[in-house]
């Protein structure tokens, strides 16, 4: 697929999510407190006096919302097309903190709008891995940063059972099945989920056993853990056209070739209130076992420098 | 103001351009309703058929002295409906210079200012120029403030450097380029001299004035667009409302990956979050520009001497904010002040000192409480005032009720049986729907 069509079909697949999880409470939460200066490890005012632009800020604009709140100068929002405006406009214009400290601007990570030394910080959560080419993509972000500045990169590691599940397994059914493709764009639902529960539970034999009432209250849980975040969650991993994944070397290679001069690895636990509840522990601690079989490298998460 | 239903004082607002009036008339109508009046929100094209059959109690209207002098005239002289333009508190464009001050047609000018209730003013600095030009009366003139400039006044931009944000320039060529596809010729008609001499040019000048200007400044923009696109400087262009968008395909052409063109959908004050300076021909966008801080760049020195000889350029001449600007001499000091925002050597406060106590005069600021309730409460104030009778209630909410549906009808036939495009000026009153999509909008002209 070419590079400017691979970017147009997954701007119009990540505007539709984007568009939901600024109706869900849980995810705008989760999504505008990603970023921390504790998980960054950098001192509490970092921000201020901060200009910084947000790479693919989508159309929730969650990660430009998360750099207002560290209390940064200026965010540029950039997307790739202007219709990202109709939704993130009024989100930033309803705070009047933020009054003054944003714009939105149109242009591809891939081809940045900005001249050299731009920017002290620059964000791009969740958007290389979507791109055609990512190392062209970082060289960009680079050439943005002024020297000393800083970029925060957040892409999909490789490897792991729930991650081959959702990024291998799920995407090729969707890709292949038109059933399974039909089931993800128009059936899947929370509602969905909750009545294919209750049919279960229905028909649960009924044994008088510990393990019948066990049983029970496993699903009670599951159907209070499977929310709309959630499978907001799970069509972010299926329908999205490109989903590239990376091991920790190969991005690293990437990193240096495209200039910075220094990068550490930084780890984040997001707040749930799903399922995913139970494994945010693992998204923290990538390097413990569990994690290791499931998400394989995990979630990648990048404080780089830009070569002073 | 009553409240029961049948007494309920009805109330016709008029919103003159979409993205801007709209604001802050549906919050009018939001305050007024909430004091227990019938409000109706009408845009232009609806308000002839309102102001010919309908009922009200008052009709606020922005830049009143515009409307027909037939429209003012039989309206006032039923007894049903005070006129009470909020000039200037409702946003509108037209200055208050004595020279300008309506004064259209002498015989025209004092009929339709004698139709005029109450005129509720920006600031202090409007009443003293109109007390001036001597053709009002003092009791026909209230200062209510502006609520276009609210929110610039309490909230400034943060400075951003041109090569991050664009450069915006403000385009006004509403005669070379007119909305709705208007033929050149019926736009040179309508500027003929029995309508707008001493209006929209001067006494002793003629219509082609007009037209000169708006060819000079278009060269004028064509040579910075050059520069831009030579420099690689990116360029934000806010075409005016009342001019046709798709003209400006042109410069896209022309200029790709260095000009960009906002679409009317977003109000002045936001634009103006998206550019990192703003350059501009007489444009009262100066007024925002000063109050925002935000780098103002007068294109008007690069006219030449004609441009101030041939033309009086009325904005500029209504108050000296446009002096506050960068005035360049030539091209290349528009970049020359681009690269102070670059270095971090450019001050808002320090540039608009000298202006800004003229905005504040302006503007009635600061004050205590929105302008729009200021407004709100000189409306009912002099409602309360009045000894006109009024229809019958039945009568009145009948006859306001056909022409809402005849003018919905209208509608419904011209944007979606038609399909004919909507301009900012020129545009369906689909009002619950505005209101959905920019209650954010709305509600920031009743914030503290």
């Amino acid at each position: 697929m070419a590079a400017k069509e691979l970017e147009r079909q997954t701007r119009q697949v990540f505007d539709r999510i984007h568009r939901q999880h600024l109706e869900t409470p849980q995810s705008v939460e989760r999504f505008r407190s990603l970023i921390s200066t504790q998980n960054l490890r950098v001192p509490s005012d970092f921000f201020h006096d901060k200009l910084c632009v947000d790479v693919g800020a989508g159309s929730s604009g969650c990660g430009t919302v998360n750099l207002l709140q560290l209390g940064a100068r200026h965010v540029v929002a950039l997307e790739l097309d202007c219709s990202f405006a109709e939704s993130l406009r009024p989100v930033l214009d309803a705070e009047p903190e933020y009054a003054g400290r944003w714009s939105l601007r149109t242009g591809s990570v891939l081809d940045l709008p900005f001249a050299d030394n731009s920017f002290d910080f620059v964000l791009c959560q969740g958007v290389l891995h979507h791109t055609a080419d990512e190392q062209r993509g970082l060289s960009e972000i680079c050439r943005v940063t002024r020297a000393g500045g800083n970029a925060l990169i957040t892409v999909g590691g490789g490897g792991g059972i729930a991650t081959r599940l959702f990024k291998g397994l799920l995407r090729d059914e969707y890709q292949n099945d038109p059933f399974f493709h039909e089931f993800i764009d128009n059936r899947l639902s929370v509602e969905w989920v909750q009545t294919q529960i209750g049919f279960l539970r229905d028909n649960l034999e009924d044994d008088g056993s510990p393990r019948h009432h066990d049983a029970l209250q496993l699903l009670d849980a599951l159907e209070r853990l499977v929310d709309r975040d959630f499978i907001l969650s799970v069509l972010d991993r299926i329908q999205a056209p490109k989903y590239a994944t990376y091991t920790t070397q190969q991005l690293e290679e990437m990193f240096a070739t495209a200039g910075f001069s220094s990068w550490y690895r930084v780890s984040r636990r997001p707040k749930y209130d799903n399922i995913r509840r139970i494994f945010s522990i693992l998204y923290e601690k990538h390097d413990h076992d569990l994690a290791r079989l499931l998400y394989g490298e995990g979630g990648l998460n990048y404080v780089l420098q830009a070569r002073a | 103001m009553a409240t029961s239903n049948r007494s309920k004082p009805h109330i016709l607002i008029d919103v003159d351009e979409l993205r801007r009036d709209f604001f802050v008339g549906a919050a009018l109508k939001g305050v007024l309703e909430r004091r227990g009046a019938v409000v109706t929100l009408t845009n232009r094209t609806g308000l002839p058929t309102y102001l010919r059959f309908g009922h009200f109690d008052a009709v606020i209207l922005g830049n009143a002295l515009n409307i027909p002098i037939e429209y003012l005239r039989g309206v006032a002289t039923r007894t049903d409906i005070h006129m009470m333009s909020a000039e200037g508190a409702i946003p509108n464009d037209k200055g208050l210079e004595r020279k300008y001050a309506y004064s259209v047609d002498p015989s025209q000018r004092d009929a339709k200012i004698a139709t005029v209730a109450r005129f509720h003013l920006w600031g202090d600095h409007s009443r003293r120029y109109l007390v001036s030009a001597g053709y009002f009366s003092e009791d026909q003139l209230r200062v209510a403030g502006a609520p276009r400039f609210d929110y610039h006044h309490r909230r400034s931009l943060e400075t951003v450097p041109a090569s991050v944000l664009p450069l915006g320039v403000v385009c006004r060529f509403i005669h070379l380029n007119p909305y709705r596809q208007l033929n050149h010729i019926e736009t040179v008609d309508s500027f003929r001299a029995d309508r707008y001499r001493g209006s929209i040019y001067p006494a002793d000048g003629g219509m082609e004035d007009v037209f000169w200007l708006q060819a000079a400044a278009m060269g004028v923009l064509l040579q910075l667009l050059d520069e831009c696109q030579r420099r690689s400087q990116k360029v934000l262009v806010r075409p005016h409302p009342r001019e046709d968008l798709g003209a400006y395909e042109y410069l896209l052409k022309k200029y790709p990956g260095v000009v960009s063109i906002e679409h009317h959908d977003l109000s002045l004050e936001a634009w103006l979050g998206q550019v990192c300076a703003v350059a501009s021909f007489n444009s009262t966008s100066n007024y925002e520009i000063v109050a925002s801080g935000r780098m103002g760049i007068s294109l008007d020195p690069l006219l030449g001497e004609r441009g101030s000889r041939h033309v009086d350029r009325s904005s500029t001449m209504y108050y000296p904010v446009t002096t506050g600007l960068i005035q360049p001499k030539e091209i290349d000091d528009v970049f020359a002040a681009l690269e102070l925002l670059d270095i971090g050597d450019w001050d808002a406060a320090k540039q608009y000192a000298d202006v800004l106590d003229h905005v504040h005069d302006i503007c009635d600021f600061p004050r205590d409480r929105p302008a729009l309730f200021k407004v709100a409460d000189e409306i009912v104030h002099t409602l309360a005032e009045s000894g006109r009778e009024v229809d019958s209630p039945w009568l009145r909410g009948l006859r306001n009720w056909a022409c809402r549906a005849y003018v919905k009808l209208v509608e419904f036939v011209v944007f979606t049986i038609v399909r004919r495009p909507a301009t900012s000026v020129y545009f369906p009153m689909w009002e619950r729907r505005y209101m959905r999509r920019w209650k954010v909008y709305v509600d920031r002209y009743t914030e503290g």
